[in-house]
Formats: C-alpha cells, structure tokens, sequence
C-alpha cells in the first residue's frame, strides 16, 4: 500500500469516498423537475461516501426552540451549498480558460456535481427540523475577474481562493463538528459532506504545485496577492450574524457550534494549516498569522 | 484543535501539494537552447613563400580575386539578413496589431460574470 493510500483512509477512516449508497432514495423531491431527467439525476446523487439513515434522526426529542434553531442553519448551509455550485462552475471557466489538466478540470466540474448533492442534503435537514419543504433561493457567486490578467494567474487566484482557503477551512471545521455530532442522520450528512470536501481543497492545492511549476514567480505573485483577499473571504463568513436561538448542548450533538469556537477553528486553521502550506510553497503570507491570531479569535 | 489542523495539514495539504518532493519553480519554461558550436578558428598557416615575380603576381590576382569574391559574399548575406529581418518586422507588426484587434474584441464581449457583490465572501461551511 502507498503513503497516499495510508493518508486516504487516515482522513477518511472507514469512508469509502468513492462509495455508492445502495440505499439512497431521492433525498428533496419536491426541488426535482418532474421529467425523466430526475433517473439520471438519482445515478449521479447515489454515488455518496456513506448511507443517510433519514428516519433514525432524535429531532423529535429536541424543543421547538432547538428544532428552529436547527432548522435555520440548516437552511443557510442548503444556501451556502446552491452557491458552491455556481461557485466550481465558474471556477471551471477560468481552469478551461487557463488550459488546466484534465484532471483538474474533471475533478472541479465534479464538485459542482457534489455541491448539489449537498445542497439536497441541507434543504432535507432542514425540512426534518421544520417540517417544510423549503428550497434554497436563487442566484450565484461571484469570484473576481480581471480580464487584462493572465489567464494562468486568474484561474491560481480564483482556485486558491475557492479550494485552498475555503474549502480547506471547511474541511477542517467539519472535522471538529463530526466529532461532537452524535445524531446519527446528522452525523452521517456531515460525514457525506466532509468527504467530499477533502477532494475539493486537495484540488486547489494540488493545482497551485502544478501552476507554480508551470508559471513561476508570476503566479506565486498572483496567488499572494489573493491570499489576503481568500483569508478575509472566509473570516466574513465565521463572522457573520447567525440564526437566533441557544446552541444548546442537545443542538450541538446535531452538528451545530458556536460563532466563538469557529473563530478558534479558522484562527487555527490559518496557522496551523493554511499559511504552512503556502510557505512551503514559496508564497509570502504578508501579516496572515498577526490578522486572524488569539486576538479575533477571541473577539466574539 | 490540533488533532484536525494536523489531520488536515497533512492530508490535504502537505499530499494535495506533493510537498515531500522539492518545488521547481517555472520549471515548464522553455528550455535553453542548445549551445552553438564555435566557430573555427581562421586557418593561419603560413603560405610557402616564392621568389619568383610571376608567382608573386599570380598571388596578388588570385588574392585580389578572393578578396573580390568575398566582398560579393558578404554583400548578398546582408542584404539577406536585411530582407529577412523586414519581413520579420513586418510579421510582428501584423502579429501585434492581430492580437490588439482581438483583445478589443474580446473586451467587448459579455464575460460569464456578475459583478454585483464588492464585499468579497468566501465559502466557509455554516456552522451555528
């Protein structure tokens, strides 16, 4: 067995990421078009790292006050997913622009694919604490666009951007969520999701290698003029208002932290995992480490 | 905490960036090119000498008729040099003012974009 067949299954324990769940059953139906297309639809969504036991969630042992509270991060995940999609969409533009592997670009078009079967998997969640069948509302990402740069440096900056920062970070926070979850759908989602977020940020980072290598100093140029940007994109994110209600320690073994402690995670996370990466990889990380050190992560 | 970055750092990161082999950076660039073999040296061996007039003559025409030869030579080599070089210009003008043209007309098409967000967000998972 290879060293990268032992960091495989270290990540990923007992998952298969590759697996297919013989027992899936369309997971939000009422957001399907109602055509023929939806079999297909179902092929595509059954390839998922572990079986999602719908019926065994303990949501009915939870207040109302907790079912809202769930239900309404829940719902913003299902949001946070939809964009995603567009997110690897238009990341695929700037990596066909920039003549990336084909590996690359099969992997990144892939995760679109993976981001919808999230984003069903949140709507679903959501719906199990609420009893609603809500769908995430409409509408897209932005990623910067700079059409007088190189096409190399746009689509390392975007990827940096999407895949090294953010989907790095959530790797990490969805690793320490797993840990506390002990609902078994919820545990089983975030499971799902993790998985395939880990080929998602191993994308990014695997491009950068390539592009360093292929373009020299003016993609490592490009790529730490993103990085401030990449980190603040994030630190928006943990920062943001959350949905009223207590995290109550019965809402947190169904997959939910405070804002405090994800600013602990992404303040470690840049120190611990981001900026060693980008160092190694020759990229100056300018006051990284100063701007999201003990002193935001303890601001909350 | 440390038990996750770590996992991360060196699953993600450290294998997705292959960092246990060393980084080249540009290592793609086109490679240098072959070196050009030096010219020989001019022959410098001394002509035999002779004593006799005519053959001295006879060495001052067949001199004057290298010289000659070799001036011609030169000649036709740079006003080759000079022709090609023109049509050389003449190529990157045309090839620059090409690009120019579909740069401008690159820029005016639609780009599959919105540009309606200026504060930028990233995509963190939501978790409280």
């Amino acid at each position: 067995m290879s060293e990268d067949d032992d960091d495989e299954l270290d990540v990923l324990g007992d998952i298969e990421p590759q697996g297919r769940d013989e027992t899936y059953e369309p997971t939000s139906p009422w957001w399907l078009s109602g055509t023929p297309l939806e079999a297909e639809h179902h092929r595509l969504m059954r390839r998922r790292s572990v079986p999602i036991p719908w019926a065994a969630s303990g949501a009915d042992k939870l207040t109302d006050a907790e079912r809202k509270r769930l239900a309404g991060t829940w719902m913003r995940r299902s949001e946070a997913e939809y964009l995603a999609v567009s997110t690897f969409s238009v990341l695929a533009i700037d990596l066909v622009a920039a003549r990336a592997p084909a590996d690359v670009l099969s992997l990144c078009l892939r995760a679109g694919i993976d981001e919808v079967r999230h984003a069903e998997m949140c709507v679903r969640m959501a719906k199990i604490y609420s009893g609603e069948q809500n769908l995430p509302p409409p509408g897209m990402s932005y990623l910067p666009d700079d059409p007088d740069a190189p096409k190399l440096h746009q689509a390392l900056a975007n990827t940096m951007l999407v895949s090294c920062v953010s989907e790095t970070y959530a790797t990490t926070v969805l690793s320490a969520t797993r840990d506390l979850t002990t609902d078994p759908t919820a545990q089983a989602v975030l499971t799902a999701i993790y998985s395939d977020e880990v080929m998602h940020a191993r994308l990014g980072w695997s491009y950068m290698r390539h592009a360093i290598e292929v373009g020299g100093q003016g993609v490592i140029e490009a790529a730490a003029a993103m990085l401030p940007r990449a980190l603040r994109g994030v630190a928006n994110v943990v920062e943001a208002e959350r949905p009223a209600g207590e995290v109550t320690p019965a809402v947190r073994t169904h997959g939910l932290m405070t804002p405090a402690e994800e600013r602990v995670i992404f303040s470690a996370c840049v120190r611990e995992v981001l900026v060693p990466g980008f160092v190694a990889l020759g990229i100056p990380v300018g006051t990284a480490v100063e701007d999201y050190g003990d002193a935001w992560a303890n601001a909350a | 905490m440390a038990k996750h970055t770590n996992k991360i750092w060196r699953t993600v990161v450290f294998s997705g960036a292959m960092l246990v082999t060393p980084l080249a950076v540009g290592c793609s660039s086109k490679k240098a090119e072959p070196t050009t073999p030096a010219q020989p040296a001019n022959d410098t061996t001394a002509t035999p000498v002779d004593n006799t007039k005519a053959a001295e003559d006879q060495a001052a025409k067949d001199q004057a008729d290298k010289d000659a030869a070799a001036a011609e030579e030169q000649r036709l080599v740079a006003e080759k040099e000079a022709a090609d070089k023109k049509a050389a210009d003449e190529l990157a003008a045309k090839e620059a003012a090409d690009k120019a043209a579909a740069d401008a007309a690159a820029a005016k098409k639609p780009r599959p974009r919105t540009t309606t967000k200026s504060r930028p967000t990233g995509r963190g998972f939501i978790l409280s």
